[in-house]
């Protein structure tokens, strides 16, 4: 409340996004979220319920699936977030990206970064990740629009290998 | 092109996030103002006091408005958009709008508000309502109104709209008839929850006018249309353009949030940016109307349909003020999909004390066809049939008639039905191979009208160097739509995806569009694409015959080539037909290098028509989409939970122009149907608020509420539509509406109890168990 207008109430913070290294001043009450989409312009998670029940602010924060609307900022203070514009690298769509544009695996795309950092977070702490883990680990992902049956698809074929030729270049 | 599944034109876009939003816009203005509303806590009640003193004295209040903002024509703005004015109509009605610095200081603003309520007596459901005595009249003196034929069965003071049809001779037939059932039902209240909140960002313009960015459907018919009347503006003022969606499902046809936001930006001269938080998409945001019916439905030996009367209601909310609401798009579905010789109607809207509703996946048809569905399964048991089998035997052939008397140009129903039923088997029993989880089979269909007629335009920009620039203001939620457009305008111009840029929705660069509601964005805008294609190439082919000296007719446009028959050379690159400008070459005729050939495509279904006493009509909708489903569930005979085990579906889409989009549509429909049929349910508090406001409490379906792999199935049966582009229709509502009706039936042949209503909730379900156990 009223923080905007309190300087006094702002702190440092010290986070890495995309491999950019952020030092900032906030105040306490600003979510990962709000930090990411108005602070950084970083607008590819998305805010849709703002209480971690919809998935679609998801990033990856120290290797890990985070809601990112439900984190303050400051619990993230010397971090590594991971968003969707962190995801394609030079040589191209991450496999995930390119899996999901290959299986019509998304409609209006609100849910999709969230969708795909998710899976993303799913395959790297496991990556013999069954099709019953890759379920459980999306469950905190609504979609509205496609069913999860395409969203699925697409994460098994990047699981088995389909896309390993393809441009996986990031190292996040 | 057609029926290839190209990547979708929007898909890089939002893999990288990179697609814009609306909600992505927040703070793009400098100097926006954040606008957030109090809103009435009651469903119903008297404001007798309002006092915003200390909330417009705090620092960074920028204006408030209120019901008592002088200069405002509160009348035009549609119910969900009205704030109350001495009442309150439902708990989440604004009672005023703050406009701050900061959202934070606009909703601290908003909480210093003082408002004293007398709370007053409120209707909160059908039952409530449709009675000859409500606690609670929402608009006294409107039922008067009523059309006679409406007035015969519901002459009740909070029916708001009627409609009725007399076809035949019903009480005739039902005499005759060698069975009849007779049975009640109905839906739920259920919320669109689309993943984008709704939101609004209005910009002043120095002439006085306004530049809005927003969510909303339509912008030419339904969003400037709006605001050009709300605030007596010229339309050349008005400029609105839609980003990227997060999904509509017809629910975003409603322009609510563009008139408050534009009044602020106007009362301000600022930018303003409205959200509704999630909380508020439930309270403030249009629900979806249900629908309260009673069937009769009467049949020869045979099987013949031969009888229909249908009652029904359509519960609308506090859409108080001439919403347009009379029961016929709910009722359509019954209408259309099996031959009904003998037919009566009896339709009407309801109000209540709750959230006006708005348009959803379906305008009320999954309602009604729970009802007609439930009622055939009925009748097939009774006269020992199967459900698939009387169903195909009473399916209106192409070329028959439906009950207004219309002629039905394509129903692709029939194979819709055998393809699922060979899938899931629907003829075999389901394996009982566990005491408590039990197995059902079911199947239904469904029907879903194309909405009124409307008029769509396209155009087609072919460059010098073979670009095109395809300009539509079809809408861009999600559906998939401008992928189609892109691939009509390959297959007509020749050229290959990669040339063509779409831009969408933007009212002072894209032509006129209706919107894109009741699945029509494919067919209505893609035949305008279409004819703005021809209108490139009867140009370019003008061009190169003026050049190479023959008649256009012996001129063939391909590939970015024009190829002359009987002529020499035989062909030229159409680029040469554009002549580069230089000071010493001016001139005014013939293709210029800078300046593309304009293909203008301009199309409308054609008029429906008007219907008469009997209400009925020789052309009441234009055509029908066809859907298909059958499920195999498990019914926890212990606690009620309906687990879908198997689900196939099958959509007559017409000709399929991308078929994996059609597919996607098919799976996600579902996969909502399963939703608003098992899960979704409200819940009201003590003042008539919705208690689960949010999506931990309203229970959306997850991941887990699928079936899993293969075991969902989607499948495309078309019939071409003869005047849809290359034959197609469009889709994604009438597959909503069998999922219902076709998980009611499973669950009879698993536990044995007919469940007339839904959600069916694993308390409502445990409850119809246990009422059939006690009484055995």
């Amino acid at each position: 409340m009223g923080a905007a207008t309190n300087a006094t109430n702002y702190y440092p913070l010290t986070l890495t996004v995309n491999g950019e290294k952020h030092n900032l001043l906030i105040p306490p009450s600003r979510t990962l979220l709000e930090l990411l989409r108005e602070d950084l312009g970083l607008t590819g998670a998305k805010h849709g319920c703002g209480d971690s029940n919809c998935g679609a602010c998801t990033v990856i924060l120290d290797g890990q699936a985070v809601k990112s609307c439900c984190l303050l900022a400051l619990q993230a203070d010397g971090a590594e977030v991971l968003t969707i514009e962190g995801l394609e690298g030079a040589g191209g769509l991450h496999p995930l990206q390119q899996a999901f544009v290959d299986h019509f695996a998304l409609q209006c795309g609100f849910c999709t970064p969230g969708m795909i950092l998710t899976a993303k977070a799913i395959l790297d702490g496991n990556p013999g990740a069954t099709e019953d883990d890759i379920r459980e680990g999306l469950h905190g992902n609504v979609c509205r629009c496609t069913g999860y049956k395409k969203i699925v698809e697409a994460v098994v074929a990047v699981q088995r290998g389909d896309y390993a030729e393809g441009g996986r270049t990031d190292e996040a | 092109m057609i029926g290839k599944n190209i990547p979708r034109v929007d898909a890089y876009d939002k893999v990288t996030g990179k697609a814009v939003y609306t909600t992505d816009l927040r703070g793009r203005f400098p100097r926006t103002l954040y606008m957030a509303a109090l809103r009435s806590p009651h469903a119903h009640a008297r404001v007798t006091g309002l006092d915003c003193g200390e909330a417009g004295a705090l620092p960074g209040v920028a204006r408030i408005i209120t019901g008592q903002e002088p200069d405002v024509k509160w009348g035009r703005f549609p119910a969900i958009a009205r704030p109350a004015r001495g009442e309150a109509l439902w708990a989440g009605q604004a009672i005023a709008w703050v406009a701050a610095e900061t959202i934070d200081i606009a909703r601290e603003a908003a909480g210093l508000i003082r408002v004293a309520y007398e709370p007053l007596p409120h209707v909160l459901t059908w039952q409530e309502s449709l009675v000859p005595d409500p606690a609670s009249v929402l608009e006294p003196g409107k039922a008067a109104d009523l059309p006679a034929g409406v007035k015969e069965e519901f002459d009740l003071p909070n029916v708001a709209g009627g409609y009725y049809l007399d076809t035949g001779d019903v009480d005739a037939a039902f005499g005759e008839a060698a069975a009849v059932v007779e049975e009640e039902f109905w839906t739920g209240k259920k919320f669109v929850q689309q993943m984008e909140p709704a939101a609004a960002l209005a910009v002043p313009t120095a002439d006085g006018g306004l530049e809005v960015y927003c969510n909303a459907s339509g912008v030419h018919a339904m969003i400037r249309k709006s605001l050009c009347a709300l605030f007596d503006l010229p339309a050349a003022r008005v400029r609105v353009i839609q980003p990227y969606t997060g999904g509509s499902f017809g629910n975003r046809n409603t322009s609510y949030m563009e008139g408050p936001a534009a009044l602020m930006a106007l009362r301000t001269g600022r930018p303003v940016y409205y959200e509704l938080s999630r909380e508020e998409m439930f309270t403030a945001a249009p629900s979806a109307w249900i629908c309260a019916s009673k069937i009769r439905l009467g049949a020869k030996a045979d099987g013949t349909f031969i009888a229909k009367d249908l009652r029904l209601a359509e519960e609308i909310g506090a859409s108080t003020g001439g919403a347009f609401n009379n029961g016929r798009m709910s009722s359509s579905s019954t209408a259309a999909l099996y031959t009904f010789p003998n037919a009566r109607m009896r339709t009407c809207s309801l109000l209540t004390n709750t959230v006006p509703t708005g348009s959803y996946r379906g305008l009320g048809a999954p309602d009604a066809a729970f009802a007609l569905e439930g009622a055939v399964d009925r009748l097939a048991e009774r006269l020992g049939m199967s459900p698939l089998e009387i169903r195909l035997k009473n399916l209106i052939p192409r070329g028959g008639a439906d009950d207004y008397g219309e002629t039905i140009t394509s129903i692709g129903a029939a194979e819709c039905l055998r393809r699922v039923a060979e899938e899931i088997g629907v003829d075999e029993p389901s394996v009982q191979d566990d005491p408590v989880w039990r197995k059902g089979k079911g199947i239904a269909c469904a029907a879903k009208q194309s909405g009124h007629s409307s008029r769509g335009e396209a155009e087609a920009l072919y460059y010098k160097d073979g670009s095109v620039e395809l300009r539509v203001s079809c809408d861009n939620h999600g559906m998939g739509a401008t992928t189609s457009l892109v691939q009509i305008a390959c297959e007509e111009l020749g050229v290959s995806p990669e040339k063509i840029r779409i831009i969408v929705s933007d009212t002072a660069l894209t032509p006129f569009d209706n919107t894109s509601a009741s699945s029509t964005g494919v067919y209505r805008t893609g035949n305008a694409v279409r004819l703005a294609c021809k209108d490139v190439i009867a140009q370019l082919r003008e061009a190169a015959a003026r050049y190479a000296g023959l008649h256009p007719d012996f001129v063939r446009i391909d590939g970015g080539m024009a190829r002359f028959a009987g002529a020499y050379p035989d062909s030229m690159p159409l680029g040469l037909l554009f002549a580069e400008n230089s000071p010493f070459r001016q001139d005014v005729w013939g293709l210029k290098a800078d300046t593309p050939v304009r293909g203008v495509g301009v199309y409308n279904s054609g008029p429906l028509a008007a219907w008469g006493e009997d209400g009925r009509s020789p052309r009441m909708w234009n055509w029908f989409q066809y859907a298909a489903s059958a499920v195999e569930i498990a019914v926890n005979r212990k606690t009620g939970q309906i687990k879908v085990l198997r689900a196939a579906n099958a959509g007559d889409a017409g000709n399929p122009i991308s078929p994996k989009i059609v597919e996607s549509q098919l799976d996600g429909a579902v996969h909502m149907a399963i939703g608003f049929c098992i899960n979704e349910e409200v819940i009201y508090d003590d003042l008539g608020g919705v208690a689960n406001a949010s999506l931990g409490d309203y229970r959306l379906p997850l991941i887990h509420d699928a079936p899993k792999g293969d075991n969902v199935k989607s499948f495309i049966c078309p019939d071409p539509l003869p005047d849809g582009p290359y034959g197609a229709k469009g889709m994604s509502e009438s597959i909503v509406s069998a999922m219902g009706p076709a998980i009611a039936a499973a669950l009879y042949q698993a536990v044995g109890v007919r469940m007339n209503s839904y959600p069916m909730t694993a308390e409502r379900v445990l409850a119809a168990i246990q009422a059939k156990e006690g009484g055995l």
